[in-house]
């Protein structure tokens, strides 16, 4: 009865992050505060650069489980480096991302990823939403949620749902450029 | 020419049980009218409305079926009546409690639209339109979850619902609540009375969306559904969930109107039926309405619970049973209840003439110890009925 439960409605996850309010930015943007309800996902990944306290505490509203990674402006004391959690059949590995070297590089990305021996790695830091898949696994970034994700650049706003089911990860990509698109990807899993 | 409905499985608990006197001639007498071709309804609620004995297992199944009007008088028609509600329920299930996979194929099937095609390539979890599939999922999960949050804790002064039923479940649960999510980390995989008590909500719900589930309609589920579970007839305790559905259904045609927020403050409301025991209480009882009056106690803060939940909450289960032998065997049981009411209030009489307010409210605190057979008794001298 539990396996036929997990194929049919996959769990979903809420992946957000390197939000930097206020100092980036003033708020989450109206259109994605209305879509983003509490009892719609079961999970919450969050790459790290919240900015503030409230923030925070909203995102935990969103859901009964919510991971937080730090970022490089993150001042919070109890949050880790790195995450791992284990999703069904999905490993998930957590870290914003200036830790690893060059920033955005996927060598270095992969190879960190395969250390962890995981299956998906969310990331973020680059402040750009991107779905990449590097040999048998995957490099997952929402991107900023406000836009506001460093000094020099504002870049479009997005986030991630993912829908996890036991052989593939369907990814939606939200993004809002005047106004929400949603992009698609379907992630076999492959070991 | 359908076959005469056996009542060898009520009969020979009758011949094989040590009983007593004389609940061994009530039950006899309970017999003799249900083992005829065509039930004489009359004499059975006639009797009825004493009470009907417990000894054997069925014999209160049976009753309340025929005296709701889900069996027929005509005896011959009962197993034809059981399947097809059997099948008619399946059907609700199967067409009401879809994951979201099953949602979309529905949908590819039934409509070849260009737009709705549309639409759903654009479908996305966080969806608020109302061609969204996901949506649609969220909607049925939410009522699922109101239902939950109740059911698993009817009746917690018992074990019964908490418990595995033996029947086996055909049904997966799609959905994802904070309580199915903690089952499955406790491997909590059974299926337990409350599950059944859920999904018969879930479906009545969607079937009647201008009252979807309130809370409370669990209660007026609960006695139907344990005394159906507690049968020995072989169709009997394959048709539980749909019987217990289909009689819930009946009894909440009368039951609904209290649950209705929107009818409130109408004549059929449940101010109005508070309103109408109040009254009856000033005809029958002056001295303990004025005292009432006085004190400021309030008919809500005492009969809302009793006339909305089918005096559910006052009394243990077994003596609910005793209470609903009479209510159900009555036509007009809105009407009935308030009398029902009105004897438990003459039963607390010493209570209700003190002059504290602290004291009163104790006193109506002490429904519960009354014997029930007593509220029947007055009921039946002081109730009216055209």
């Amino acid at each position: 009865m539990s396996e036929y439960y997990d194929e049919e409605f996959g769990e979903l996850g809420l992946v957000i992050g390197d939000f930097n309010i206020p100092q980036r930015a003033a708020d989450l943007p109206p259109q994605f505060k209305d879509l983003l309800v509490p009892n719609k996902v079961q999970y919450v990944f969050c790459t790290g650069n919240v900015g503030n306290r409230e923030t925070a505490d909203w995102l935990k509203t969103l859901s009964g489980n919510t991971h937080f990674v730090k970022g490089d402006f993150d001042e919070v004391k109890e949050v880790p480096e790195t995450k791992v959690v284990q999703i069904g059949s999905w490993k998930m590995v957590m870290v914003h991302g200036h830790q690893l070297v060059p920033f955005g590089d996927e060598e270095s990305q992969y190879t960190f990823l395969k250390e962890m021996e995981g299956d998906v790695l969310i990331t973020g830091h680059t402040g750009v939403a991107k779905v990449t898949a590097v040999e048998k696994k995957y490099i997952i970034n929402p991107g900023s949620a406000t836009g506001g994700f460093n000094g020099q650049q504002t870049s479009i706003p997005s986030f991630l749902i993912l829908e996890f089911k036991k052989e593939k990860l369907q990814v939606f990509i939200y993004t809002l450029d005047g106004e929400v698109k949603i992009d698609k990807q379907e992630l076999p899993l492959q070991k | 020419m359908e076959s005469l409905f056996s009542l060898e499985y009520l009969i020979q608990q009758l011949n094989t049980k040590p009983i007593a006197g004389n609940t061994r001639s009530s039950i006899e007498k309970f017999l003799e009218i249900l083992d005829k071709p065509k039930i004489n309804l009359n004499e059975l609620k006639k009797l009825s409305n004493q009470g009907v004995p417990d000894d054997i297992k069925g014999l209160r199944s049976l009753v309340w079926k025929l005296l709701l009007g889900y069996l027929p008088a005509d005896r011959t028609k009962w197993n034809s009546t059981i399947k097809t509600n059997i099948e008619i329920y399946e059907q609700f299930c199967n067409d009401l409690i879809k994951s979201k996979l099953q949602k979309q194929m529905t949908e590819s099937n039934e409509y070849e639209d260009q737009e709705l095609q549309q639409s759903k390539k654009q479908d996305h979890p966080l969806s608020k339109s109302l061609q969204s599939i996901w949506k649609s999922f969220f909607d049925d999960q939410v009522i699922w979850e109101e239902v939950e949050k109740d059911t698993v804790r009817t009746r917690a002064e018992l074990s019964f619902f908490v418990s595995p039923t033996q029947i086996p479940n055909k049904y997966p649960v799609y959905f994802r609540t904070q309580c199915r999510r903690e089952r499955r980390l406790a491997k909590d995989y059974e299926h337990r009375h409350y599950d059944v008590l859920t999904r018969i909500l879930f479906i009545y719900a969607k079937l009647n969306p201008a009252i979807r589930y309130v809370q409370g309609m669990n209660e007026l589920l609960a006695p139907l559904y344990y005394v159906f579970y507690s049968d020995t007839n072989e169709l009997f305790l394959q048709s539980v969930e749909s019987d217990a559905f289909f009689c819930f259904t009946i009894l909440m045609s009368d039951a609904k109107d209290s649950f209705l927020r929107a009818l409130d403050d109408s004549q059929d409301g449940i101010k109005s039926k508070m309103n109408n025991l109040n009254t009856l209480l000033r005809i029958h009882e002056i001295e303990i309405w004025d005292n009432l009056q006085k004190q400021g106690i309030h008919p809500q803060f005492y009969s809302l619970r009793w006339i909305m939940l089918y005096l559910t909450q006052e009394f243990e289960l077994h003596s609910v049973f005793i209470l609903w032998d009479s209510l159900l065997s009555h036509s007009n049981k809105n009407e009935y209840l308030l009398f029902l009411c009105l004897s438990i209030i003459k039963e607390l009489k010493p209570s209700l003439l003190q002059d504290d307010f602290t004291d009163i409210m104790e006193g109506l605190q002490q429904v519960g110890k009354i014997q029930v057979e007593r509220i029947l008794q007055i009921t039946s001298q002081i109730y009216q009925h055209n």
